[in-house]
């Protein structure tokens, strides 16, 4: 018997007490740990250089510590510490390029050198252990290039979901369901000049929906499909002879090759359309290559929120409404569980709960035409506000929501309207309760006469907040500024969000209560960097991710967005990604908040799906080691965002 | 006269000639020399009635060590008694039966160890010991230099510095590697010796360096023979 793998073993279980490792199948590891490489690095010593190309492995740090320092501009810069446990140069590696920063030894460390090559292909194969890894991505070093969310840009049509760079492994993770464009060949297309009848001709031969139409470049116009010619030649009476230009539905909306397919999905939802055009680059500037129907897109997956979508405009009874929100909250954990942005999430959940919205208000006003009482004439708008208006809510927590209808000629017209729009609120919030909602504690909802107004009262009480500074003032005006239109007419609503950031952006006495907010509750990290949690009361022991992380980012985000009039994004996310787009220290700033807000919210998410509860108190004890490190690496860039905005709006320290 | 010599098994004879010329000379960077960490259980502390019943080798290459570059070998010794070793080591008498023939494994070693620095903690026993295995069985002993990492650690680490102290003797494995850090692996099994001593040797070879403010040479490093 000779003691064969003896060290090897130990060696692999030592990698074992770490992610990715600890995600890896026994075995695999262990081959690994066969083809590993012991080196000795005394302090002192340097790993690599910035600038330096990786070779063949990745370090895992089994002792000791190691120092990134980043040059930039002939300053020198301490961007991180790893220590046991750790992995280096996976950056590097995953992305081929040379080291950002300088690896530096501050306490002797021993390495085992794994090999890149067979560890990537493991990677590959696993699904969490990659997940791991691409957060790592980030995590690693906080200096360079960014790793994009998912989340799409409110995005005008042309535009299309994509075009941003991803990296394999992020690539991978979305494998399952990306666009695959299919033969040329199959594709439909026509010039703008050809007939409807050629057109609709051909549509049948080919038996295909739609016919794209397209300039002498193959770049696409605008698309053709049975409905258009339905509504247009025999509805409208148009001649058959017509050009399909006369007829198609412009501008079409594109798509990359290889999107995910659930951001495409999303972008169909958004702009009720039933098809996209893959483009060569995502843009209409470029050739098309294949259209994709939301039928397409589905095949790639069963369970699908579109699915829902259709169950929620069919569904009338209670019971059928509970179990499709029990459905919604199933596929997001999942979703987040398989990795997608729960950020991302938050945008196809409010896409499916808008809809929930908007149902229950037809059927509601349906029901009461029935018992005589018709609704009045007037222009009305059903908001979200608060989380919901953020497009956040994944959970059925507590809802928020407002109602706005158009000002009558009279106070008597306007008192006979409210009654009806207090009774039709009354009436959808007490299906939203029977779906699984609570009522907002704080009576931010419909069916409350304060949150039920005219327009003219509304923009009354935008400009009372705006100069207003009483604690009440500013709490009511943090949930009303999140307004975000989902029923109704969407002009009303749009006016109000414009007079909102018309009255803010220049109101330096609002955007700094609104600031002084945001740096209220410091980061609960104490000077160990070990999470504070709360000492008395039922919640001892755990912390209020909420309070203590979600919100001051939330209110960073949105006291940032009003003084530089971000409208384009509703969300918490959004907003930090278009903050990004100003350029200067808020594009750092942006891009890591983004990646903080990110990382709390899968985890509130997470931990409420798994309890049961709205996830907002996290028990440090159940976080492993690397969600510890993770949270600590968060309520860093918690403190940074604070320390910016305390400069910013030039808040005294206190 | 004539005395009579049995002729050098070849074996031998090829590990000789592999050590033609191989003494390193005294600026020849470390990072080219082949260094090889070994370790050698064995039933007793006497090299002249003592046996090996394991031993294990670690290459290094060109300041690291690859595991594939770890090998192990147990010895199967027909006379190995239960004695006093055996609760240090662990091998007992039904376990070297389990080995492998001792011709055949240092054959193995020879092959492993030809042109190559060794390295061991208190090599000097180790080498002894193996001196007597190859005599008995290939008319030859060890010709590689060696280097003690006991000593190197005396000379690069204030804790363990000469005193002049009459009884001060060399600093054990374990006293070395827990003042460094260094954790003990699978302690008194030829392999994990093997490895702990060779992440040991790299250690005190990286602070030497540091030391310096150079790569290291040949004649840096204290050495025993040839």
């Amino acid at each position: 018997m000779t003691a064969k793998n003896v060290i090897p073993d130990r060696i692999a279980e030592s990698l074992r007490r770490f992610p990715p490792f600890s995600m890896l199948p026994v075995p695999a590891v262990s081959s690994l740990a066969q083809k590993a490489e012991v080196r000795v690095l005394v302090a002192g010593d340097t790993l690599w250089k910035q600038g330096d190309r990786p070779g063949e492995g990745l370090h895992f740090l089994a002792r000791g510590r190691v120092e990134y320092h980043w040059n930039a501009e002939g300053r020198n810069e301490l961007v991180d510490v790893r220590d046991v446990g750790d992995l280096l140069g996976l950056t590097a590696l995953i992305e081929s390029k040379p080291f950002r920063v300088t690896a530096t030894v501050v306490e002797d460390a021993v390495l085992y050198i794994l090999p890149w090559a067979d560890l990537r292909t493991l990677l590959d194969a696993h699904d969490t252990a990659r997940h791991y890894a691409r957060r790592h991505l980030f995590w690693a070093t906080r200096v360079g290039a960014h790793v994009p969310t998912p989340e799409p840009a409110s995005s005008s049509p042309g535009t299309g979901v994509t075009g941003r760079s991803k990296s394999i492994l992020q690539a991978h993770l979305d494998g399952a369901t990306l666009v695959e464009p299919r033969a040329p060949e199959r594709l439909l297309s026509c010039l703008p000049e050809a007939t409807v009848r050629d057109a609709a001709a051909l549509m049948i031969e080919r038996r295909v929906p739609s016919m794209l139409v397209v300039d002498e470049q193959k770049h696409p116009m605008g698309i053709v499909t049975h409905s258009n010619i339905v509504r247009r030649i025999i509805v409208d009476g148009l001649s058959v002879e017509q050009p399909v230009s006369a007829i198609m539905s412009v501008p079409v909306v594109t798509i990359a090759p290889r999107s995910s397919a659930t951001a495409a999905l999303l972008l169909m939802l958004r702009e009720r359309i039933g098809q996209v055009v893959v483009t060569e680059d995502g843009t209409a500037r470029s050739q098309a290559v294949d259209i994709c129907s939301e039928k397409d897109l589905l095949a790639h997956s069963g369970h699908h929120p579109a699915g829902l979508l259709r169950e929620i405009r069919n569904a009338r009874s209670p019971a059928r409404f509970r179990e499709i929100c029990d459905d919604i909250e199933g596929i997001a954990l999942s979703y987040l569980e398989a990795g997608i942005s729960s950020l991302f999430l938050g945008q196809i959940c409010a896409e499916l709960y808008d809809e929930l919205a908007q149902r229950l208000l037809a059927l509601e006003i349906a029901a009461l035409e029935k018992e005589g009482r018709k609704a009045p004439g007037i222009a009305w708008a059903w908001l979200s506000v608060g989380s919901d208006g953020r497009r956040e809510q994944i959970l059925r927590t507590d809802m928020d929501n407002a109602i706005v209808f158009g000002k009558g000629a009279n106070a008597e017209a306007d008192g006979a309207a409210r009654a009806y729009f207090l009774e039709l609120a009354e009436r959808v919030v007490a299906r939203l309760v029977e779906c699984g909602f609570s009522r907002c504690q704080g009576g931010v909802m419909a069916c409350n006469p304060r949150w039920c107004r005219t327009d003219e009262e509304w923009l009354a009480e935008i400009r009372a907040l705006v100069g207003g500074s009483d604690s009440d003032a500013v709490l009511r005006a943090l949930v009303l500024f999140d307004l975000r239109f989902v029923a109704g007419d969407k002009a009303l609503a749009e006016r109000l969000r414009d007079e909102i950031f018309r009255h803010a952006s220049g109101n330096d006495g609002l955007l700094q209560r609104f600031a002084s907010h945001v740096v209220e509750t410091p980061p609960p990290l104490n000077f160990f960097g070990n999470l504070i949690v709360e000492s008395r009361g039922d919640r001892e022991g755990e912390f209020d991710i909420k309070a203590r992380g979600l919100a001051p980012l939330r209110d960073a985000a949105r006291v940032l967005a009003l003084k530089h009039g971000l409208k384009a994004h509703y969300s918490t996310g959004g907003r930090l990604d278009e903050l990004r787009g100003l350029g200067g220290p808020h594009a750092e700033l942006g891009a890591l908040a983004s990646e903080a807000y990110e990382y709390m919210l899968r985890l509130r998410t997470l931990t409420g799906l798994r309890r049961k509860d709205t996830g907002r108190f996290i028990d440090p004890s159940l976080l492993n080691k690397l969600q510890r490190a993770e949270l600590a690496n968060v309520f860093d860039v918690l403190r940074m965002v604070q320390s910016h905005v305390r400069a910013e709006f030039r808040l005294s320290l206190r | 006269m004539w005395t009579f010599r049995k002729p050098l098994h070849p074996v031998a004879e090829a590990y000789r000639d592999g050590r033609a010329g191989s003494s390193p000379k005294g600026r020849t960077p470390l990072d080219v020399l082949r260094i090889v960490v070994i370790d050698a259980e064995t039933t007793g502390l006497d090299p002249s009635r003592d046996r090996l019943l394991s031993l294990a080798a670690a290459a290094l290459s060109s300041g690291s060590m690859p595991m594939a570059g770890l090998r192990s070998w147990l010895i199967y010794q027909p006379w190995a008694a239960l004695n006093d070793a055996v609760a240090v080591h662990g091998i007992t008498p039904a376990q070297t039966a389990r080995g492998e023939p001792e011709e055949k494994v240092l054959f193995e070693f020879l092959d492993l160890i030809r042109g190559a620095v060794l390295v061991g903690h208190h090599i000097g026993f180790d080498a002894a010991i193996i001196d007597q295995a190859l005599m008995r069985h290939y008319g030859t002993r060890l010709y590689n230099p060696l280097i003690d990492t006991a000593a190197l650690a005396m000379a690069e680490l204030e804790a363990f510095r000469k005193t002049g102290y009459a009884n001060q003797r060399p600093p054990g494995l374990e006293e070395v590697c827990s003042h460094c850090g260094i954790p003990m692996m699978e302690r008194h099994t030829a392999e994990g010796d093997a490895f702990t001593t060779a992440e040991l040797f790299l250690l005190l070879c990286a602070r030497r360096r540091r030391r310096l403010g150079r790569p290291l040479e040949w004649r840096d490093l204290p050495s025993l023979r040839p």
